[in-house]
């Protein structure tokens, strides 16, 4: 090829990657405004908010489809249209509701009229703020081009990746969450092969976590305790509970006695699943502060099998999160997975609730990585993902978001 | 956030991921590359595991104790697989694996190019960007036939015909990134060849024990179309003793009975284009693809888009790694500001 085949195919090239930078940008950021017009005919709802007009394309049928996997088995010339006024909106937040499917279907067929949040953040008396789910940077980042949100996989990106909050614009609650940094003050927890303590470093990377969750909105963060304190299993239990939790993350490292391995294993409450989770069990939960007659009662309240189900879910969440993670520093580290245990502080969560061992303090390269900031900074990065997408997807599996389409719904 | 510094980026690894339904790839900018088949299995329960270990198996392993496990094909259908939680975490765990199978070096920073089937890249974006989220540092997503291209060079005036297993896929190149229109999808490809062969083989041979792994591999080993230079035959059981068997005619109506369809396609495709350039892109067809490597399938083809004048198609010299190499290619070529942050 000649030197003008060879400058034609380097124009071509920068083209190209323009284009593939420009495809990639616009799925991430709305922009892919220009291909509008011919894609109209597959809109679906138009939801107004504080003036902008955004045009999202209806799904399926139920709740469930209104959330990204069935956008494009989209009738054409089905639509509805749905007015969210602001302005209804005056009462506190509103209950958990498990019950969201109910009437959202016939919602689809027929214009609502949906009250609800201006700013969560307004009602809300815990540290935190209402923000999205989805590890994306806040309202800032984010605005509806004025001329609307064209296609339904434009539509999977709002909810994909909003910067506005979720929450604002469709009433999800805010969520809960306690971290549980293990053991503390008379109570070491496991210790090192140099002497590093674990109620040190859970208390540690607990704090990053909790730096990190507050800066979302719609999340409430509590911690169980903040300083170097003793505190019982019971009394674990009842900030949980008192706080009205969703989601309890106790946070724990491992320690595998004469065994250089490291492993990585995330609990919910269950039946011990072999010998290792026995003991597990037995050393976490030596300082329950429960009479055996209330321990008795925890164990026959353990009817609650969606409890478990939301449980094994963040779990698995939270383990393939940590697991990934770790992995890139450490090949060597192993995915246990998750299991269960009779943790007492799982079991008396009245929540979705899990423990963590992250990883193990028994392992001396484990334990000098732990001493790094970075590295802890790591892991409550890890659980962090780990939580926000099992919430991102609980919001969506239970079709929580058009809860208030389906209970309000009716002209405005 | 801060840019990264210069030193940094070039210190990234770069990847190109081919995620096929059938089989996935990758090429590293560390020179290494492997192949995987596109399965995921999950040890089924207490026996299984005490066996295999708490593990996630790929590829091969995946077929050798099928029945130990609970199996995702992660881009079944062509689509990312939704659902269950396996469902879910499959991808992830496929492209974990093929990340692995390049070893960087610990900590180092990931930037991945990933080529998907057009479909996908249509609904599953986001869904490929959670799966990937773990492993990089920075990604762009592309359709399969056109990181082929652009793996080529093929840039201007060029089509692209992907032949997999679920899907071929076409795609015409003409100086930018191609629209909707310029890409096309057709569901007869390998897995249809392979439904073909075993339906002509059992009906000659109703006694023979044919499956489709056997039948898939008789395809990979003698496939062909257009004149055959040998008999192709193959030893098969019947009632437990292993029989000669001349499959030749069969393999060859197989294998051609996607062919119609393909040429087709293609000069519709081509009949769209801008008529002054067409004669350029009569003459610029590339195949890739698993199915690409069916003897004969070239000229059989070129005879066959003949009739809209003269043309020239020709085979990418290495149809496994086509996709990462252009997935390669592209994350090696992106200007660092246009990368896409986790
Ligand atoms: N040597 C060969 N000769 C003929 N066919 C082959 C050969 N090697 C592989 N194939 C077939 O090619 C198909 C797989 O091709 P490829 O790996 O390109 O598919 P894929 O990318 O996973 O699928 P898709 O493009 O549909 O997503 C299978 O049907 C396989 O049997
Ligand atoms: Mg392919
Ligand atoms: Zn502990």
């Amino acid at each position: 090829m000649g030197n003008n085949g060879q400058t034609g195919q380097q124009a071509f090239k920068r083209t190209i990657l323009h284009d593939v930078y420009r495809s990639n940008l616009s799925a991430e950021k709305l922009l892919s405004l220009q291909q509008r017009g011919q894609r109209r005919q597959r809109m679906g709802r138009w939801v107004r908010v504080a003036g902008l007009v955004v045009i999202l394309p209806l799904m399926g049928s139920g709740a469930h489809s209104v959330f990204p996997g069935g956008a494009d088995s989209l009738p054409p010339g089905k639509s509805a249209a749905v007015e969210i006024a602001a302005a209804g909106w005056n009462s506190g937040l509103p209950p958990l509701i498990d019950d969201a499917n109910a009437g959202v279907t016939s919602s689809q067929e027929m214009p609502v009229s949906t009250p609800m949040a201006p700013h969560r953040r307004a009602f809300l008396s815990g540290r935190g703020a209402v923000a999205p789910l989805d590890g994306s940077d806040g309202p800032d980042e984010w605005t509806v081009p004025d001329g609307g949100i064209s296609s339904a996989s434009d539509y999977r990106v709002l909810l994909d990746r909003p910067a506005v909050a979720l929450a604002d614009l469709f009433g999800l609650e805010v969520r809960t969450i306690v971290i549980d940094p293990g053991h503390g003050g008379e109570d070491p927890g496991a210790i090192g092969p140099s002497g590093m303590l674990e109620k040190d470093i859970t208390l540690e990377i607990a704090r990053l976590l909790y730096e990190r969750l507050v800066r979302r909105e719609g999340l409430r963060v509590f911690m169980t305790r903040d300083s170097d304190v003793t505190l019982s299993l019971k009394h674990r239990v009842e900030f949980a509970r008192e706080n009205s939790s969703d989601l309890l993350i106790s946070i724990h490292l491992n320690t595998i006695p004469n065994d250089p391995m490291t492993i990585v294993e995330t609990y919910y409450f269950g039946p011990p699943a072999d010998e290792h989770s026995l003991k597990a069990a037995e050393q976490e939960n030596r300082r329950s502060d429960y009479m055996v007659a209330e321990f008795g009662e925890l164990i026959a309240g353990l009817s609650d099998t969606l409890k478990q189900q939301e449980s094994r879910r963040l779990a698995a969440h939270i383990q393939r999160n940590v697991y990934r993670t770790l992995h890139r520093s450490n090949r060597n580290i192993v995915n246990v997975g998750i299991k269960t245990a009779p943790f007492v502080v799982l079991l008396g969560a009245e929540t979705t609730s899990v423990l963590a061992e992250v990883t193990c303090i028994s392992n001396t390269e484990e334990e000098a990585r732990l001493a790094k900031p970075a590295y802890r900074d790591k892991i409550a990065g890890a659980l962090e993902r780990g939580i926000l997408s099992y919430l991102k997807q609980s919001g969506r599996q239970q079709g929580r978001p058009p809860r208030q389409w389906s209970t309000t719904y009716g002209k405005s | 956030m801060a840019k990264v510094k210069v030193s940094q980026q070039d210190k990234a690894l770069r990847i190109g991921i081919d995620l096929g339904t059938s089989r996935s790839a990758i090429a590293a900018s560390n020179g290494k590359r492997d192949w995987v088949q596109s399965l995921v299995g999950w040890p089924k329960d207490f026996v299984a595991r005490k066996m295999l270990g708490d593990r996630v198996l790929f590829g091969d392993e995946v077929n050798e104790h099928r029945l130990s496990l609970d199996v995702v094909r992660p881009l079944a259908q062509g689509v990312i697989k939704s659902g269950t939680e396996k469902d879910e975490e499959s991808v992830a765990e496929l492209i974990g694996h093929l990340i692995d199978l390049v070893g960087p070096r610990p900590r180092q920073k990931i930037f991945a190019a990933v080529g998907v089937p057009a479909e996908a890249l249509k609904v599953n974006k986001q869904a490929i960007r959670e799966a990937i989220s773990d492993y990089a540092e920075k990604l762009i997503v592309v359709s399969e036939p056109f990181a082929v291209a652009y793996g080529m060079g093929a840039l201007d005036n060029a089509m692209i015909i992907d032949m997999g297993a679920g899907t071929t896929d076409f795609c015409i190149m003409h100086g930018t990134m191609p629209s909707v229109d310029d890409q096309r999808s057709l569901t007869t490809a390998g897995d249809y060849i392979d439904e073909q062969l075993l339906g002509l083989l059992t009906e000659r041979y109703p006694d023979a024990d044919f499956n489709m792994n056997i039948i898939r591999a008789f395809k990979e080993e003698y496939g062909f179309v257009g004149d055959s230079l040998t008999q192709v035959e193959v030893e098969v059981r019947v009632e437990g003793r292993l029989v000669v068997h001349d499959i030749t005619n069969e393999m060859r109506r197989a294998c051609e009975s996607i062919l119609p369809a393909i040429a087709e396609t293609a000069m519709d495709m081509i009949a769209r284009f801008d008529p002054e350039y067409q004669d350029q892109v009569r003459n610029n067809i590339i195949l890739a693809g698993g199915c690409s490597q069916i003897a004969g399938i070239d000229s059989y083809l070129m005879e066959a888009l003949s009739e809209m004048g003269p043309c020239n198609v020709t085979v990418v010299d290495d149809p496994l790694y086509a996709g990462a190499r252009g997935g390669l290619e592209l994350a090696k070529d992106m200007p660092y500001e246009y990368w896409m942050d986790m």
